[in-house]
């Protein structure tokens, strides 16, 4: 378990030292920053003696040297426009709000769609597979900001019900999960669906029904963990992106999470906050995945962890 | 024609089965009324090809027809009660408590992520409701002990995964065997195992069954298997049974080209070669009309009754049951075969 | 005896099935298809009518209801813009950048694909190794790193969407390669001399073209999600260019007061990947099943 773990790590780390390389060059190859930052009059000495400041002045290569070894000690350098912010602090502070918003949305959706994809299996009713996941094509058929939209106009400006921005309370969380939840949902039933199906003709099933086994219970204990295994690898997956893609909802809904802080940072070229953001959102992924491997072999006997 | 006297000794009674698939043209018929019966207490073989509804035949009497395929006429009689008219869960009363089942293949008939132990407690435990775990388990030790795995105690704990094939097909026996079933129906039991465990598997079978006394149905496609286990014996080909009788007249004299030419294939004496029968069994799409082995048959060449007629079953001088037009001829010719090929 | 009767029966029996069909098209994929081809007469035709005008504004002429002013249909927007006139225009926009965008990807796809299976070896792994790369980065935040950069504009976007889709492709591309790879007419040409490149456009992209389009269909509605949403963030098109995604940002803000603004263009975004997602439904239900399977795993 031990070596496993280990090796999972290096891997991981190698995973952002990728990304964090990728993002360093990525921010360097589009020239000195200075002139961006200054306004249209500043003179040449002007820009440069920012540059100087910011350090874009010294060899590439001792940038880069610098650059991650204070990734390491946790520092992503400041943010351009307000130097005596460090970049991190800012995506730091929005991280719980954006994490808890794809946690909650991603948590909805799957025990939705475990519901929808079990009765469609318990029943045995191609009508309910078919009420759900068309129900679910047709929704996702709608974009996420423009049922999100919608969410807003009925829930809020219509029926005042539920707050439509930012973040007030508890309520705040229904309609952005309800738009990232019913967004996943087909995508969850589909998998689950398809696992099911298969599990459902596979040998050990026909002998759980020979040892006298109801057909509920095989479901639900014999070809559901089986069906659960593939589908976790992919959910983790889009999970991950998901906490890096839930950008377009929070935009929608002024969720004061990371995405606000990027969209921002574009408005206003400052790539060091976009930066601190890439590598953030790579280390979720990482954590995620890490995750899901440790759950896989917990529930898969027949992976080894050695 | 099945009728003896009255009812006594017959513990399962099989008649007219027809098992058609689903498909999207229509219905395609895979097992084209099938009759037999077995009487309590005897070994039944069931022999035939890959296809030929042997294994859909036995599946059929559990209820556990794969999706895609039903029962369209007929009925299946356990000691005079029609399984086919059982609820779902009257039906669950009957699987693994009168009826036990042992699959082809071990390798893929546990579920990988339940403990052996638990998998086989569980088939106590589903018709024993009273029993608790610990004494469930207690069961599970006593079952695997006695179909000879050694140490049942630990081995119970590990996963099917760390299992050898033998090993779970012993499993499987336990499982099949743990609530005293009035009938086994044993799939293919020891086609995927080692060639070296077949018999050891085959010896703990027909031992574990002698000691609870069960009828066995043995689904093979081994002649040899048959002749060694078996009192009786059904030939199917192509979703028909085309002969049946015991074991003793059906290997001294076949009343079926079909049969002969299977009993040819695997009595190779002092031939050089087997003999194999020409052609290959057709898909049940492409069945002919009248007898579906006319097409490869020599005593079926020219005659139009072979190709119009399904040949019904009927008693032979042999001794045996079968669906033959011309079996006299055949019961008459001994060279038939070495004539035609 | 009850055998004979048996004698009769036919080895296939048919059953009676009703199906919802129209003609020969079933009843979905017909819808479909008369969704995209109503959205495309709009796009092409609403520019040819007189008073076409997405752009000028004129604030007394503001937040107008929808048919409730003969000049302006659909009514107007926060800042007196008629609306027909920016959906037709930011259809044809968002439609453009969709297709340019499919095509790239097609194109892209096919190449690598084809070259992975057809080469395999070093170039198989390399290939593969990008598509997995590539997998694993979503499209909002790698746009994000690099508008952050150079500033967002839509050719960026499109550069960007051009090199996000094509995995699917590869994949279908590649497995029909090798698929077609040791078969005679495949392998006979090359013997005889003819190069790699001639021997692929000539014997194995004919094979291939067909799945694409298939795979092509359906992507068109997936791309316009995302490009409406990278349109919505303003990571796309730039205004004053009316996009379908940017109207409805602009309508977002003003849902109070004319929520027909966003609620217009979002209903034409759904028509249109509906129309796609049914089509698509009939195309793949009549194609091989590996396909399907390629088409799930990449959704």
């Amino acid at each position: 378990m031990l070596k496993f773990l280990i090796r999972r790590l290096v891997q991981a780390a190698a995973t952002v030292l990728c990304v964090l390389t990728i993002a360093f060059f990525l921010g360097r190859a589009s020239g000195k920053p200075g002139a961006l930052l200054l306004t249209d009059g500043a003179t040449a000495e002007q820009i440069d003696q920012l540059n100087e400041t910011l350090g874009f002045n010294r060899p590439l290569l001792a940038q880069y040297v610098d650059f991650a070894l204070g990734v390491f000690r946790g520092d992503f350098g400041s943010s351009y426009r307000n130097p005596s912010i460090p970049a991190i602090e800012l995506v730091a502070e929005r991280l719980p709000a954006t994490v808890s918003l794809a946690l909650t949305s991603f948590v909805i959706g799957v025990v939705l769609a475990l519901a929808a994809a079990l009765s469609i299996h318990v029943f045995r009713s191609r009508k309910l597979r078919a009420l759900f996941i068309w129900g679910g094509s047709l929704r996702q058929s709608v974009p996420d900001f423009f049922f999100g939209v919608l969410a807003v106009l009925v829930f809020s400006v219509v029926l005042g019900a539920l707050p439509s921005l930012g973040f007030t309370g508890p309520a705040s969380y229904v309609l952005p999960v309800m738009t990232i939840a019913t967004g996943q949902f087909v995508l969850y039933v589909r998998l689950l669906d398809s696992a099911l199906t298969e599990q459902s003709s596979q040998d050990y099933v026909r002998t759980a029904y020979a040892r006298g086994k109801s057909h509920g219970a095989v479901v639900a204990t014999e070809m559901l963990p089986n069906a659960l295994l593939p589908v976790m690898t992919m959910a983790g997956l889009n999970l991950a992106g998901l906490l890096g893609g839930a950008v377009i909802v929070e935009q929608v809904f002024a969720w004061p999470g990371v995405g606000e802080v990027l969209i921002n940072a574009v408005s206003q070229r400052d790539f060091a906050i976009v930066q601190a953001g890439l590598l953030v959102v790579a280390l979720m992924f990482v954590v995620v995945n890490i995750v899901v491997d440790v759950l896989y072999s917990v529930l898969d006997p027949r992976v080894r962890l050695s | 024609m099945f009728d003896k006297s009255a009812d006594d000794g017959v513990l399962l009674r099989v008649k007219n089965l027809v098992i058609v698939s689903e498909g999207p043209d229509g219905d395609v018929v895979i097992v084209d009324d099938v009759s037999f019966e077995v009487r309590l207490g005897e070994v039944l073989c069931i022999v035939g090809e890959s296809g030929s509804g042997k294994s859909l035949t036995m599946l059929a009497v559990m209820g556990l027809l794969p999706a895609g395929l039903r029962v369209d006429s007929g009925s299946i009689e356990l000691r005079g009660r029609d399984l086919l008219k059982l609820s779902e869960n009257e039906l669950r009363a009957v699987r693994g408590r009168e009826i036990g089942m042992i699959f082809q293949d071990p390798m893929t008939s546990m579920n990988p992520l339940r403990r052996v132990g638990s998998q086989l407690a569980e088939a106590v435990r589903l018709h024993q409701r009273g029993l608790s775990r610990r004494d469930a388990l207690a069961r599970v030790y006593e079952l695997l002990r006695s179909v000879g795995v050694p140490q049942p105690e630990t081995r119970a704990k590990a996963f099917p995964h760390q299992w050898s094939g033998g090993m779970r097909q012993r499993a499987m026996i336990a499982m099949a065997t743990a609530n005293d079933p009035v009938l086994l129906i044993a799939d293919e039991p020891t086609t995927a195992l080692d060639v070296t465990i077949q018999s050891q598997v085959m010896d703990s079978l027909a031992s574990t069954r002698e000691k609870i006394g069960s009828a066995m149905v043995l689904i093979t496609h081994d002649l040899g298997l048959a002749a060694e286990n078996a009192s009786r014996i059904a030939i199917m080909y192509s979703g028909r049974l085309v002969e049946t009788g015991d074991v003793a007249d059906v290997f001294r004299q076949p009343g079926h080209a079909y049969t002969k030419g299977l009993l040819a294939s695997v009595l190779t004496g002092s031939r050089e070669r087997a003999y194999a029968i020409p052609g290959s069994p057709p898909s049940p799409r492409d069945r002919p009309g009248g007898c579906a082995f006319a097409p490869r048959c020599p005593l079926a060449q020219g005659r139009t009754r072979c190709q119009e007629e399904v040949p019904v079953l009927r008693p032979l001088a042999n001794g045996t049951l079968a669906a033959c037009h011309f079996a006299e001829e055949l019961l008459a010719n001994e060279s038939m075969l070495e004539l035609s090929s | 005896m009850s055998q004979l009767a048996s004698s009769r029966r036919p080895a296939v029996r048919r059953t009676a099935r009703t199906r919802r069909r129209i003609g020969r098209l079933p009843l979905l994929p017909f819808i479909g298809a008369v969704l995209l081809a109503v959205m495309a007469v709009f796009i092409v035709v609403v520019p040819m009518l007189p008073g076409f005008d997405p752009l000028t504004q004129n604030l007394s002429m503001a937040r107008l209801a929808p048919f409730t002013d003969a000049a302006h249909p659909l009514g107007t927007d926060s800042i007196g813009r008629d609306l027909l006139s920016r959906l037709a225009e930011g259809g044809r926009i968002t439609m453009s950048i969709t297709l340019a965008v499919v095509a790239i990807n097609v194109v892209l796809g096919i190449i690598l694909g084809l070259c992975a299976g057809f080469f395999g070896g070093w170039i198989d792994n390399v290939i593969g190794l990008v598509s997995d790369a590539n997998l694993a980065m979503p499209v909002v935040l790698l746009l994000i790193a690099i508008s952050s950069v150079t500033g967002p504009s839509a050719t960026l976007m499109i550069v960007v969407l051009g090199c996000t889709f094509w995995m699917g492709y590869a994949r279908v591309a590649r497995a029909i390669a090798i698929s077609l790879r040791g078969r005679d007419f495949v392998v006979a040409p090359q013997i005889l001399g003819a190069g790699a490149a001639w021997t692929i456009r000539k014997h194995i992209l004919p094979h291939v073209l067909p799945q694409m389009l298939i795979l092509a269909v359906t992507d068109i509605g997936v791309v316009m999600l995302v490009q409406a949403g990278l349109d919505f963030l303003g990571l796309g098109v730039q205004p004053p260019s009316p996009t379908w995604g940017g109207m409805i940002l602009e309508g977002q803000k003003m849902l109070r007061l004319s929520p027909w603004q966003a609620i217009i263009p979002g209903t034409a975004i759904f028509m249109l990947v509906v129309g796609t997602q049914f089509v698509s439904q009939l195309l793949t239900a009549e194609s091989s099943t590996p396909l399907r399977k390629a088409r799930r795993a990449n959704v």
